[in-house]
């Protein structure tokens, strides 16, 4: 048990250090789009924006393989979520949550910084190694859905992560 | 007596009696303890069980929400202390998430009952979030720590008991010192007075009240006792003087004279002495009594006696052996000599006039015979014979002298 604790606090110091940790979700065959909508809506129930917001608004931009079930993500979320698309480097007024397909890295930095401690929650979908910038990175391979977390990219946003989320969050050297 | 060595001793009741009191006290007592302790223990298990569900299911919420099995491991691993046995986190669908349980190191009967007693059931706890739930927790217990209480417990109350009877035997002993001993030495002199009539042994004080009294009373009974057989020692002493004196003269009476005389002969035998046995009579008695009266006659017997007596030394014996008879025994080593002279003596302070209460005077003569052993005799009645013999010759030789005048 002590063995346990000690190695959690190892792996969250051991995180930071990589910047980034990663929680993981089994996915049936054929079924990535659900568990992906699943993953994000759990991603935005653990996330706490300054101020209260009933409905969210998704700005979804670049190109993306996993967004089709983007229209069930109100369930796991917990409340009403609309979905919208936004060119890539474009405008990001009215987002509570930029999820970000494949992109140019100047115009994912330009839409970055404009979020900049903005109360904005960013999740990329195809950024296995998590340095983009964003708050979450999914990792998504053919038998499971997993995630990253940036601690940096966390603390240059406004919304806040449930601590509970970085602690079922894990190290890349321990994702398996 | 066989009966009474076959009961109990006193100290043993009591000490039984304190022992059995002492025991059902500190069993009682630690039973309740025991039991009551056990409840409130079971209760906490119970609710410690709840907190940790609760506690699991909230650190292991997001772990469902991303169906993560490893962070739902890692979740609620930590919260396995002991009194749990394991933690299962269950989808809404009833699947197993995770499941994390600790080996069991206590293997005890105690750890079995208090298993079956308190943590027979899991228990469930719901998982929430955002309103709805998501997953169950459920938590076994295990009642290790329960089962070191009920050992400490019993452990204890042996301990209790140990000391208990300890400190019975140490009370036994003290009483003992202040009911038992006190006691026995009451029996004791009671028991030595009964065999060796010894009364000086008396009984030492008592430290308890009852005992103290008890104590009081028997030494004050045993010195009532001391001097009623005093009492009637002397008055046995009265009686048998009684019996071998004469009443009117105070000297030894017939019975006592034979048995001194045959004493005095063994003696004068065994040492190969001589001695002297004197015959008395007297002589005018008769007509005293005629012509005084019986009282008169009294006062000179009376006289007759003090003045025999007063002539003789103190070993030796002077009894009236009825009327005016008296005999003398002059005590070994004596002889002829002896005989002379005391029979002068005698007839010398006889000459004195007696003086009756009336006044009158009057003169007692007395005739003397005597016989020595081992000459004139070599028993008893063979010299009592011999004097007897000489004393009526005296008696003869006197009548001739007073007709001749």
């Amino acid at each position: 048990m002590t063995l346990t604790v000690a190695l959690i606090v190892m792996s969250a110091s051991a995180s930071i250090g990589l910047s980034g940790l990663i929680a993981e979700t089994r996915v049936p065959p054929g079924q990535h789009d659900a568990v992906v909508a699943r993953t994000v809506g759990g991603m935005i129930s653990y996330t706490r924006w300054p101020e209260p917001r009933p409905a969210l608004r998704i700005c979804v931009s670049g190109a993306t393989s996993y967004t089709k079930g983007f229209g069930r993500i109100g369930q796991s979320a917990g409340r009403q979520v609309a979905t919208q698309i936004v060119t890539p480097g474009g405008p990001t007024r009215g987002c509570d949550v930029l999820y970000f397909g494949t992109m140019t890295d100047a115009d994912r930095q330009r839409m970055l910084r404009s979020i900049r401690d903005q109360p904005v929650l960013s999740i990329a979908e195809a950024d296995p190694a998590c340095r983009g910038g964003t708050i979450f990175c999914l990792r998504v391979l053919p038998d499971r859905v997993g995630f990253q977390l940036s601690i940096d990219a966390v603390s240059r946003s406004a919304v806040r992560i449930d601590p509970r989320v970085l602690r079922i969050a894990l190290p890349e050297g321990d994702a398996s | 007596m066989s009966d009474a060595a076959r009961l109990p001793s006193l100290r043993r009741v009591l000490a039984r009696m304190h022992l059995r009191v002492t025991l059902f006290a500190v069993g009682l007592t630690g039973l309740t303890v025991l039991l009551a302790g056990f409840a409130a223990i079971g209760a906490y298990a119970g609710q410690n069980l709840h907190l940790i569900g609760r506690s699991a299911g909230y650190s292991a919420a997001p772990a469902i929400v991303f169906d993560d099995p490893v962070a739902a491991r890692q979740s609620i691993a930590p919260l396995l202390e002991a009194g749990v046995a394991g933690i299962t986190l269950l989808k809404p669908d009833g699947t197993v998430l995770a499941t994390a349980e600790r080996e069991a190191t206590d293997k005890s009967l105690a750890r079995w009952i208090a298993d079956r007693l308190f943590f027979a059931e899991p228990v469930d706890e719901p998982v929430i979030h955002l309103g709805t739930r998501i997953g169950t927790v459920r938590v076994r217990g295990e009642g290790s720590a329960v089962a070191a209480y009920i050992r400490d417990g019993i452990l204890g109350t042996l301990v209790c008991l140990i000391l208990t009877g300890l400190a019975a035997w140490l009370l036994s002993r003290r009483l003992r010192a202040d009911i038992v001993a006190p006691l026995g030495a009451i029996a004791d002199a009671a028991h030595s007075f009964r065999r060796d009539e010894t009364l000086d042994a008396r009984v030492p004080p008592a430290s308890i009240r009852e005992v103290e009294a008890l104590r009081t009373d028997f030494n004050a009974l045993i010195a009532e006792l001391a001097d009623w057989r005093q009492h009637l020692r002397r008055e046995n002493e009265t009686l048998s003087h009684k019996a071998s004196h004469d009443a009117l003269t105070g000297l030894p009476n017939r019975a006592h004279f034979e048995r001194r005389a045959a004493e005095m002969m063994t003696e004068a035998r065994a040492g190969d002495a001589s001695f002297v046995l004197l015959y008395v009579d007297g002589d005018s008695f008769k007509p005293i009594n005629d012509r005084h009266g019986h009282a008169a006659g009294d006062v000179v017997l009376i006289e007759t006696a003090a003045r025999i007596r007063s002539c003789l030394r103190a070993r030796d014996v002077a009894a009236r052996l009825g009327g005016d008879e008296f005999a003398v025994l002059l005590a070994a080593p004596s002889g002829a000599d002896a005989a002379e002279r005391v029979t002068g003596e005698i007839t010398a302070r006889m000459a004195e006039p007696i003086r009756l209460p009336s006044g009158e005077t009057v003169t007692m003569t007395l005739s003397i015979g005597g016989g020595i052993y081992p000459g004139d005799g070599q028993d008893l009645a063979t010299l009592i014979n011999r004097a007897d013999a000489a004393m009526y010759a005296a008696k003869g030789s006197l009548r001739a002298r007073q007709q001749g005048v």
